[in-house]
């Protein structure tokens, strides 16, 4: 297993060398560049100015030249400066990155919660009014964008109930923790959303098979009690793809708290990206990017490593 | 036949004791009552296209340290019989009515709890398949465990010397070091002698073997029956044994019922019913096997097919491919009618046929079963 892990992780390294290609391709392709911020204010300003600033930068320089030296100083631990700000890129990223990994830490948890909920009873009660109810939510919480649904929870609980604030973070500092936690509570449900609706699907699915099989027969041929012919039997087999899909989502997750943040105004990483992109902020994107690339392809592994653990029929070599 | 009278007696009087125990109530004439009596078995599946008449109002007994044969081919109702008898009928299937006694306890009366406290404690049952009946992701211990916790209220460490123990009784080796492997670390025949010692934990009074062996190489089939028998001297179980291959049965059941379109059409000592079959349908089931005595003899087949279970039965189930059949197989229903057996003695459970023509059918089958005595060693 160790080997495997071991195995596993240099293998990513090729791989995430030929991601940091793309990116940085894609996003030089996109029109305009970080003079752009200076022009838009609509005052004259002499060309010479603008290359000059360019060259400051370093973006006059071929492409490929840029390249190589961002994966240069890259491989070094060094992901450069930010254009708008003048910061390392590294220091902006780990300062806005526990908001990010809080959101969708609570994300995660609410969405697990629910969707073990919602997709057991939909199971073991299926074709109930329950099973349908929670089958059409899904669909609706899968095709529903999420800025909508993230607009209408700010109407619906900040502006006509006011129950919970519309936006923002609280200071811990200053409000305390449960004043933060109120902060918290829109934007976790608005990103986990579309993983309540589709985990719960999936594990619907997964514990139906499972409770269709023979050892499900065998368990209650022993007398155990639903409980345990669902809860031991049943879940324990029907957890396993659905644990792996989990895992996988996790990174996607991180891009769904791209416009979650941007509605919310909830100060990680996700609004720092938006903000980057309409700047042209090419260190800092690709910093983000780069971060995103690395949960995508760790998450990947996560779930081979749970899938192993939780099934024993698979071992890696 | 007499020495393996003899044998199930011995058996039965020895487990005496434990089925006394196993059951509540009930009086002291324990010896001569069945242990399981089920009468007039109905079961149904209503399902969108129909309801499906699986088992039609059948009857049997079983009586301590007895084997039954359940004989009969795919859709003849013998797995859902036997399901009924566990009350783990899959919906949308019900059990219309009928009668399932239990040591003189009624289970279709019985709450679910009170079945689920009958079930693997007082009837066990294993399955045909032993790659899918066994909980993948479980060790095998903690399955073994599993009746022996619920059932006889063994703490964690009590259980697993116990299992330890059953595995070592069905013949895998090193049972405590294999008890923490799963199920994919064992063979096809190793699973299904885990599967027996499940069933067998907590010393049950009836044993359901539905099709045990149809999933298991041939040589490990016969290995599978020789426990099974073994394990039916040492505890006295009763045994209905579900299967579609009558060779098999030959050798180690005491009687056999078969089983056509949901109801029981003939039913007789085993070496009675070879001897002398009195329904159309075993008649055919027994020319249809393949002889060993004679290679050019070509293999028979019963014309026709299994009827149709979305009607309500109006005539004899297998009047429209059997040659004797007459107008009154069309008419009426034949319920199962004492036949006198070839060994003079008559009476209910001896010999029983459902044909109107009964008596027209003596003698043993003309293209003969491949030879009882091959059947008999193999077992």
């Amino acid at each position: 297993m160790t080997a495997y892990i071991l195995r596993r992780v240099l293998q990513m390294v090729p791989l995430l060398l030929g991601i940091t290609v793309i990116l940085f391709a894609v996003i030089q392709a996109a029109p305009g560049g970080p003079e752009g911020a200076l022009l838009e204010s609509g005052r004259f300003i002499d060309p010479s100015v603008v290359e000059a600033y360019r060259a400051r930068l370093g973006v006059d320089q071929p492409v490929p030249v840029q390249y190589v030296r961002w994966i240069g100083a890259a491989l070094r631990g060094d992901l450069g400066v930010s254009f708008s700000t003048t910061r390392p890129v590294t220091e902006m990223i780990i300062e806005r990155l526990p908001a990010t990994l809080e959101l969708m830490g609570s994300a995660f948890v609410l969405a697990a919660i629910l969707a073990f909920l919602i997709g057991t009873l939909s199971a073991v009660r299926q074709y109930s009014w329950f099973d349908h109810l929670s089958t059409s939510a899904s669909f609706l919480g899968i095709a529903m964008p999420v800025f909508w649904f993230g607009l209408i929870l700010q109407l619906v609980f900040g502006v006509w109930l006011g129950w919970l604030p519309v936006a923002g973070t609280g200071s811990l500092s200053g409000g305390g923790l449960l004043n933060h936690l109120q902060y918290l509570v829109l934007p976790s449900i608005v990103l986990s959303l579309r993983y309540v609706a589709g985990w719960s699907r999936y594990l619907r699915g997964s514990l139906l098979g499972a409770l269709r099989a023979d050892y499900i027969r065998t368990a209650r041929a022993k007398g155990l009690s639903e409980g345990a012919v669902v809860g031991v039997h049943g879940l324990r087999n029907a957890l396993i793809p659905v644990v792996s899909i989990m895992a996988l989502n996790l990174a996607g997750l991180f891009g769904g708290a791209v416009i979650t943040e941007t509605i919310f105004a909830w100060p990680g990483i996700g609004r720092m990206f938006v903000q980057a992109m309409f700047a042209r902020d090419y260190p800092l994107l690709m910093g983000i990017l780069l971060l995103g690339s690395v949960m995508v392809v760790v998450f990947n592994l996560v779930a081979d490593i749970v899938y192993a653990a939780l099934d024993p029929r698979i071992r890696y070599e | 036949m007499s020495g393996r009278t003899g044998r199930t007696e011995d058996a039965a009087r020895a487990s005496e004791p434990e089925v006394v125990a196993g059951a509540d109530g009930a009086g002291g004439s324990r010896t001569v009552e069945p242990v399981l009596s089920v009468r007039n078995l109905t079961t149904r599946f209503h399902t969108r296209s129909g309801t499906v008449h699986a088992v039609n109002g059948i009857s049997y007994e079983l009586r301590a340290g007895e084997t039954l044969a359940l004989v009969g081919e795919s859709g003849s109702g013998k797995s859902v019989s036997a399901l009924s008898v566990m009350g783990l009928v899959p919906p949308p299937g019900t059990i219309e009515h009928g009668q399932v006694l239990l040591n003189g306890r009624d289970l279709l009366q019985a709450s679910e709890r009170e079945r689920r406290d009958v079930r693997g404690r007082e009837v066990a049952m294993v399955f045909q398949d032993p790659m899918t009946s066994l909980n993948p992701v479980l060790t095998v211990g903690r399955q073994l465990a599993e009746p022996l916790r619920r059932h006889l209220g063994m703490g964690a460490r009590e259980a697993r010397a116990a299992s330890a123990a059953l595995m070592k009784r069905v013949g895998i080796p090193n049972p405590a070091d294999r008890l923490s492997d799963h199920p994919h670390q064992f063979s096809g025949g190793q699973r299904q002698r885990i599967m027996i010692a499940m069933a067998l934990a907590c010393r049950p009074s009836v044993l359901i073997a539905d099709e045990p062996t149809t999933a298991l190489d041939v040589t490990i089939q016969a290995q599978i029956v020789a426990l099974v028998r073994e394990l039916q001297d040492e505890m006295g179980m009763a045994i209905l044994w579900i299967t579609h291959d009558l060779a098999l049965v030959a050798g180690f059941a005491d009687r056999v019922a078969v089983m056509y379109g949901g109801t029981i059409v003939e039913e007789a000592g085993v070496g009675e019913l070879y001897a002398d079959p009195r329904h159309p349908y075993t008649r055919g089931l027994l020319a249809s096997l393949p002889r060993l005595d004679d290679p050019r003899a070509r293999l028979t087949s019963i014309e026709g097919r299994p009827p149709d279970l979305k009607a309500p039965p109006t005539s004899c189930p297998f009047a429209s491919r059997c040659d004797w059949a007459v107008d009154r197989c069309e008419k009426e229903v034949p319920p199962l009618m004492d036949v006198p057996s070839v060994s003079g003695r008559s009476g209910p459970g001896q010999h029983r046929s459902a044909c109107w023509r009964w008596d027209d059918l003596g003698g043993a089958v003309d293209a003969a079963f491949p030879g009882r005595a091959e059947a008999g060693e193999f077992a």
